[in-house]
């Protein structure tokens, strides 16, 4: 931080002694450090303080530490906190007179053996808060030949301990492999200070500066004298990292007109060393910077350092890439405005669900057995896959809203997720999902409580949905476990089922809790987007409108009360010609003046002519043509 | 002769002016002008006249007729204005009262919202490009340079799936090594939107799911300036032209350098004000130049080809527009919410 501060304002900083007098006697031979595994533990080094007073630290070290949130303990623990703040170095301290009864049981007449290395299969540790602890194989460990120290990099261990008898302590500040030292604190779940800060990156040049400023500290704060001497294992000493930069290369990264002297002097006041070669700069790292590895990293310390506000703001010059429509979004936004205008409100649900919540479209029917993308950490044990039907979702807000809102139009478009048939992710499936319920109309001072909705309301807005897309789609009687029975239609185009629409199950309606008025319908519709949107056509003709006059006629037609309309309409049209230009239902009747099982379905017909006016005789002719092949196909006869 | 048929004229006009109302005034036209009416009888002792008199007899009834007449009209005319004024001051409505409203359906404010963003950077020649919601950790991670064990994973709490290696997406950005393994070595220019989902207990300012829309530009010459002037032209666009924006500093594995935009405060105007917390600022989005190591994993040469990535949230750009107050609004769903917009 304060480096930072010292770059960006381009002041000298201000940097830590970290000279320390050695008065005591020498170090050698009388502590060995062996680390197995530089990769993982690259430096570890030692010093060793003796004749350290057990006295209260000084009160601007005390004060400083609670300012970073930090108790005083005693002077020891103080010194090793307060270096690991001020210098980043997190660092330990070791009673040496336990070391060394500990050695005197392995090496009575031989040194101190530090060794960190990886666990044997199955070793535990008993760290500082008393807790045994299970070790991962990744982990590592201080050792010396009579056991565990402490997990390197994370946690101290018990007997060990700094005590109040403390008087010789063996400080050791050391480099882990920030990454291991993540995954192992989560593994061990142990989120100490060392670890996080460990966990961050803290570069092995620091090790040795942390080591040096904790001694010179126990020795001027607490009475100690520093052995001669350092013992420092760094079998690999990291080399410092040497970059080539291209400066017309950071001119187009960052976009501002620099040269290679600007470059030099801004980084040189973040203690890089640059060298000009040519055209290009040698630029070496500091040892402290381990997140520093190619040119692009100088050109964020250049930006940085330059300031990105300076930077100038310019518009893509580039070259326009190939120009790609994305024609499945747009078929779906074109829906989404369709139904908007036809009045639905679109809605955007959770697509994280249970299995149990989408089980309630299915009353007694086969449960769906297709599997499910399921999370291990789910937030709620209901909310733990991702959905298979987006209705679902829907009625869930409908049911919400139906606490309040007297009218339900809600309609969605998103995904959902089946099982892939290859590869490990699943197919993630366009779905539309409508559902009305409630009143037709909001109520108002001058129609008193408007009806409910019903069946046809939904078809209607289908119907109007299709027609807009000029799309023709059949409607088919079906059954399906979700719907009430004989009021459940697919949808068709020729012969692909697009989707199922018709009137909610009334299980279902309860099972989601759709608070609603006694026998008043639910509407719902669920349909296959990766069937609709392919089959949605771009363009349309068309059709010149006619000039002559139009003949309106009159036909009841009395068809057998199972015919479906949609039969008596097609025969209509196909036996009335060209001529026959529009057909509108405009009653249905069944009852007593008809015979049983019959009914009776009058259409309003238009008759028009491109080039001409139609005749009576036209029209009479037309019309008998009509009635004789209705007759003929569907048995259908005039109504009396 | 002519003094009766002056009398007549005089009785016949103060007859006029006396009738009110269109009944009236047609009584007075058959008794005056009518078949049987005092002026028509006249006519009939046309005989009694001499052959001189008779011509100027003739003449002054003719005048006398058109006069009436046009007299006659112009009352019927007022009586009937008259008529229909008070039929009209009879149907006065209380204006006041509400209209009937049709039912009319509406897009949700997060549809609404991202198109708004789609259009403006749709202007600047980026298109969408979706990628899946359920990702693989190479693709969420590793590939955009998040190694694992990596800190940056920290900030991003995954939902993780039963499949090994399966994750819900974190962020959009997911979709970055998609599109450039597909589009390489074209330049490219897109919006990456849809819905990330991270592990964090939902209140009222974090959700379990939340959309995203990531911006990605790649090709020969794309700088850090590029970045700066497109999202200030797009901030300026959605928030209005006399907004100041700030770049600061900041780190994203998957960028470098990298930075966070900040927008005067759309409330105070950089006065300071409880919404941008008396800095003047509202954080807006995360951006930076693309990482040489995503560009290689993309397919791209990173020596030679350069990229700008930013990431937004459409609910944060909506919070901020509207004042909503609570984000789990926005899946909440609640009618009383939606037909706010
Ligand atoms: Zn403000």
């Amino acid at each position: 931080m304060a480096r930072e501060v010292a770059a960006l304002t381009d002041r000298p900083l201000r940097q830590p002694a970290y000279d320390v007098v050695m008065d005591g006697p020498p170090l050698d031979g009388r502590v060995v450090i062996t680390t197995d595994e530089p990769d993982l533990n690259p430096r570890f080094v030692a010093l060793l303080i003796e004749g350290v007073q057990q006295v209260p630290s000084p009160y601007w070290m005390q004060y400083r530490l609670r300012l970073a949130g930090q108790r005083p303990i005693n002077v020891v623990v103080d010194i090793s906190n307060y270096v690991m703040l001020e210098v980043g170095q997190p660092n330990h301290t070791f009673d040496y007179d336990v070391l060394r009864r500990r050695a005197d049981g392995y090496a009575p007449d031989g040194p101190i053996h530090i060794h960190t290395r990886l666990p044997q299969p199955g070793e535990t540790v008993t760290t500082l808060d008393g807790a045994t602890r299970k070790l991962e194989p990744y982990t590592i460990l201080v050792t010396d030949p009579a056991g565990n120290l402490s997990i390197g990099g994370i946690m101290g261990g018990r007997e060990s301990e700094i005590g109040t008898e403390t008087s010789n302590v063996l400080l050791e500040a050391a480099a882990w492999n920030f990454i291991n030292i993540r995954r192992s604190a989560n593994a061990l779940d142990l989120h100490s200070e060392a670890a996080y800060r460990f966990g961050r990156g803290v570069p092995p040049s620091l090790a040795l500066l942390g080591a040096k400023r904790a001694a010179e500290l126990l020795r001027t704060l607490a009475g100690g004298t520093v052995a001669q001497g350092i013992v420092d294992a760094y079998p690999r000493p990291t080399a410092p990292v040497v970059i080539d930069l291209d400066p017309a290369y950071v001119r187009k990264l960052s976009g501002l007109d620099l040269s290679a002297g600007d470059i030099a002097a801004l980084l040189r006041r973040l203690e890089f060393v640059v060298e000009p070669a040519g055209e290009r700069l040698h630029v070496t790292t500091p040892d402290h910077r381990l997140d520093v590895e190619g040119p692009h990293d100088l050109v964020e310390e250049v930006c940085r350092l330059y300031h990105y506000d300076r930077i100038p703001s310019t518009l893509l010059a580039d070259t326009l890439p190939p120009q790609r429509r994305n024609v499945l979004l747009e078929r779906e936004e074109r829906l989404r405005d369709l139904l908007a205008q036809l009045g639905l409100q679109e809605i955007w649900s959770y697509r994280l669900t249970g299995a149990g919540r989408e089980a309630r479209l299915l009353p007694g029917g086969p449960p769906d057995d297709r599997p499910y993308v399921t999370l291990s950490n789910p937030p709620a044990p209901d909310r733990n896959v991702m959905r298979h039907s987006v209705l679902s979702s829907v009625l869930d807000v409908a049911a919400a809203n139906s606490r309040h809102a007297p009218r339900i139009a809600l309609f969605e478009i998103g995904p959902v997720y089946l099982a892939g048939e290859d590869g490990p992710l699943p197919d993630e499936q366009s779905r539309l999902a409508i559902v009305l319920t409630g009143r037709r109309q909001g109520e108002d001072w001058t129609n008193g409580t408007p009806s409910a909705v019903d069946f046809y309301d939904l078809k209607g807005i289908l119907d109007a949905l299709f027609a807009a897309l000029h799309l023709p789609v059949g409607f088919e009687a079906t059954g399906h476990p979700s719907y009430r029975p004989g009021r459940t239609a697919r949808l068709l185009v020729g012969e692909r089922q697009i989707g199922v629409m018709g009137e909610l199950h009334p299980g279902v309606a309860r099972a989601y809790d759709l608070r609603i008025e006694r026998d008043q319908p639910v509407l719902a519709a669920d349909i296959d987007l990766e069937a609709l949107l392919p089959l949605m056509p771009d363009s349309y003709k068309y059709a010149p409108l006619l000039t002559y006059p139009p003949v309106r006629e009159d036909l009841a037609l009395v068809v057998d009360a199972a015919l479906p309309a949609a039969a008596v309409e097609s025969a209509l049209r196909a036996a009335g010609g060209a001529l026959l230009r529009e057909v509108a239902l405009f009653d249905v009747y069944q009852g007593e003046q008809l015979p049983p099982g019959k009914k009776s379905l009058a259409y309003h017909l238009t008759f028009q002519a491109p080039d001409k006016t139609l005749t009576d005789a036209d029209v009479s002719r037309q019309r008998g043509r009509i009635l004789r092949l209705l007759e003929q196909q569907l048995g259908a006869t005039l109504r009396g | 002769m002519l003094e009766e048929l002056e009398n007549n004229y005089q009785q016949a006009a103060a007859a006029l002016a006396a009738a009110e109302g269109r009944e009236a005034l047609a009584a007075w036209h058959r008794e005056t002008l009518g078949k049987k009416g005092a002026i028509y009888l006249l006519t009939r002792n046309l005989g009694a006249l001499s052959a001189e008199e008779r011509p100027a007899f003739g003449r002054r009834l003719n005048e006398i007729k058109a006069e009436l007449e046009s007299a006659y009209d112009e009352r019927l005319a007022q009586a009937e204005a008259a008529e229909l004024g008070a039929q009209m001051a009879a149907g006065a409505l209380d204006v006041s009262l509400p209209g009937r409203r049709p039912a009319h359906g509406r897009l949700h404010i997060i549809t609404r919202t991202l198109r708004e963003i789609y259009r403006i950077f749709g202007d600047m020649g980026f298109q969408v490009y979706r990628s899946p919601d359920v990702e693989t950790d190479e693709m969420n991670f590793e590939l955009l340079n998040f190694p694992h064990h990596h800190p940056a994973r920290d900030m991003q709490d995954s939902f993780y799936t039963t499949t090994p290696g399966v994750i819900l997406r974190t962020h959009t950005s997911a979709g970055q090594i998609r599109a450039m393994r597909e589009y390489h070595p074209e330049p490219i220019r897109i919006l990456l939107p849809g819905m990330c989902y991270r592990n964090e207990q939902v209140t009222t300012r974090s959700e379990m799911q939340f959309t995203q829309v990531e911006l990605l530009a790649v090709g020969d010459d794309i700088s850090f300036a590029d970045l700066k002037g497109t999202l200030t032209e797009f901030a300026r666009r959605l928030f209005g032209a006399d907004r100041q924006t700030r770049f600061r500093a900041s780190y994203f594995p998957f960028t470098e350098p990298s930075a966070e935009m900040d927008i005067s405060c759309i409330l105070c105007n950089g006065a300071g004000c409880s919404i941008c917390k008396y800095s003047g600022w509202l954080e807006i989005l995360g951006c930076g130049m693309v990482h040489p190591v995503v560009l290689r994993n993309g397919g791209y040469d990173p020596e030679k080809t350069f990229g700008f990535a930013a990431g937004m949230g459409p609910e944060r750009i909506a919070i901020l527009k509207y004042g909503i107050d609570d984000i789990r609004q926005f899946w909440a769903n609640d009618l009383r919410f939606l037909e706010q917009f």
